[in-house]
């Protein structure tokens, strides 16, 4: 019996554990993730900003990139689709209620 | 290191004998038993008045050692489009891809594809005809021509700071992954991949303009002041991209007198490179045997501008006569 106990008390103990390392580690990169989500919208404006109605890079630059940039073109569509809320963006970015 | 064969453009304003002088070169280097290939970029389609045949973009034996072809822009481009569709109907979802469907039958039609579209159809010549000892190109006139050798510089510009933001992109990638999946290898980037092989090209192309001993460049102009006037713009432009001009070609459309005791470039204030004159002729110089007439009569020797191997720096020569 004692050993069972101490094997729940061992997993307990253990997902505590993993829910605050995952808790830390989403902490620790919170910022990171959504600058890397701008980063990632900005390479795609700059590159794909003519399927938007930008003006953009020399055409065969675009074109060239354009069989690998798939997800970027998607986000892109998104954010069109949510550009007339960019402050409801920013706040959930900052976590502002 | 890569076979290719050593390419001489021919540059000018339109309609001062750009096509007449690379005819004459191409025929004056064939005679002399090399294998010639004469490209036009030009949408003029002078090459097939000259040669009076219908020229296509598959090489037309002309002479012996003598090859001629048209570069078709409009094929070039379809070409090109068709390709990164099919390329992007692969990779991605049927839906995404059949939404761009629209934009492409509109880019078609965008400034840059031209340049592109040559610069494309130059890179396959020297690729599939590595085996001749000479490409000679006739280039469009000046404002595309220069489109075309500017292509790699502009793109290196874009290029460059599209690989530093993707480099970001993939540093904050591996801290995220680092920290938040302990490490998990995160998948190859694709678009960096594609990004340094699109640099690699352009700075091979950039590097081929740049070496004289590669590539040469004449610009053809006549003795009226408009195309001296482009001429001298060609020079500065030229230099501005680190290009350097081997020498000019005076094709005269009049039976103007020659002074044989000025240089050709202190008559026209033009920068002391390698210079020949093509002189008057009476008749059209249409056909090869009008033109191998032409050129033994008057003793015409382009290929010795190919045999001085003296190349100036056209930028300080540039700045002497100014």
């Amino acid at each position: 019996m004692i050993p069972g106990f101490f094997k729940t008390i061992q997993a307990r103990l253990k997902q505590i554990w993993d829910t605050a390392d995952e808790v830390a580690r989403g902490k620790a990169v919170e910022r990171i993730e959504p600058e890397l989500e701008e980063l990632e919208y900005i390479f795609a404006l700059l590159t794909q900003g003519a399927f938007i109605g930008m003006p953009s890079p020399p055409v065969q630059i675009s074109m060239d990139l354009l069989p690998d940039m798939e997800k970027d073109l998607v986000l892109l569509m998104e954010r069109v689709e949510t550009a007339n809320e960019p402050l409801s963006r920013l706040f959930s970015v900052f976590d502002i209620s | 290191m890569t076979i290719e064969p050593h390419t001489l453009f021919f540059l000018g304003k339109g309609g001062t004998g750009k096509s007449t002088a690379s005819v004459i070169m191409a025929l004056e280097l064939a005679g002399k038993g090399k294998r010639v290939l004469l490209a036009s970029f030009d949408d003029a389609h002078n090459l097939s008045d000259i040669f009076q045949a219908r020229l296509s973009h598959n090489p037309f034996p002309v002479a012996k050692g003598l090859d001629v072809l048209q570069v078709d822009r409009d094929r070039e481009i379809k070409a090109y489009l068709n390709h990164t569709t099919q390329k992007v109907k692969q990779s991605y979802t049927y839906l995404t891809a059949f939404n761009l469907d629209n934009y492409f039958d509109v880019l078609k039609f965008s400034p840059g594809m031209e340049a592109h579209a040559l610069a494309a159809a130059f890179t396959e010549l020297k690729q599939t005809h590595s085996t001749h000892d000479y490409l000679i190109v006739d280039m469009p006139p000046t404002a595309l021509s220069m489109h075309f050798f500017n292509l790699p510089a502009l793109s290196l510009l874009w290029v460059e700071q599209l690989e530093k933001l993707r480099n970001e992109i993939n540093k904050r990638k591996e801290i995220i992954s680092r920290i938040k999946f302990a490490g998990k290898e995160i998948q190859r980037d694709k678009v960096l991949a594609r990004i340094k092989e699109l640099k690699a090209n352009h700075l091979a192309l950039k590097a081929f303009f740049e070496d004289p001993g590669r590539a040469r460049f004449f610009a053809v102009h006549n003795n009226d002041p408009l195309s001296l006037a482009e001429t001298r713009r060609i020079v500065a432009q030229l230099d501005s991209l680190n290009i350097q001009l081997t020498g000019f070609i005076l094709n005269h459309r009049t039976p103007a007198p020659t002074r044989p005791d000025i240089t050709i470039q202190k008559r026209y204030k033009l920068p002391p490179l390698q210079a020949m004159e093509l002189p008057y002729s009476s008749l059209p110089l249409i056909g090869i045997d009008t033109l191998t007439q032409y050129a033994d009569s008057k003793n015409i020797d382009l290929g010795r501008l190919l045999q001085d191997g003296k190349v100036l720096d056209s930028q300080i020569a540039y700045r002497v006569v100014n």
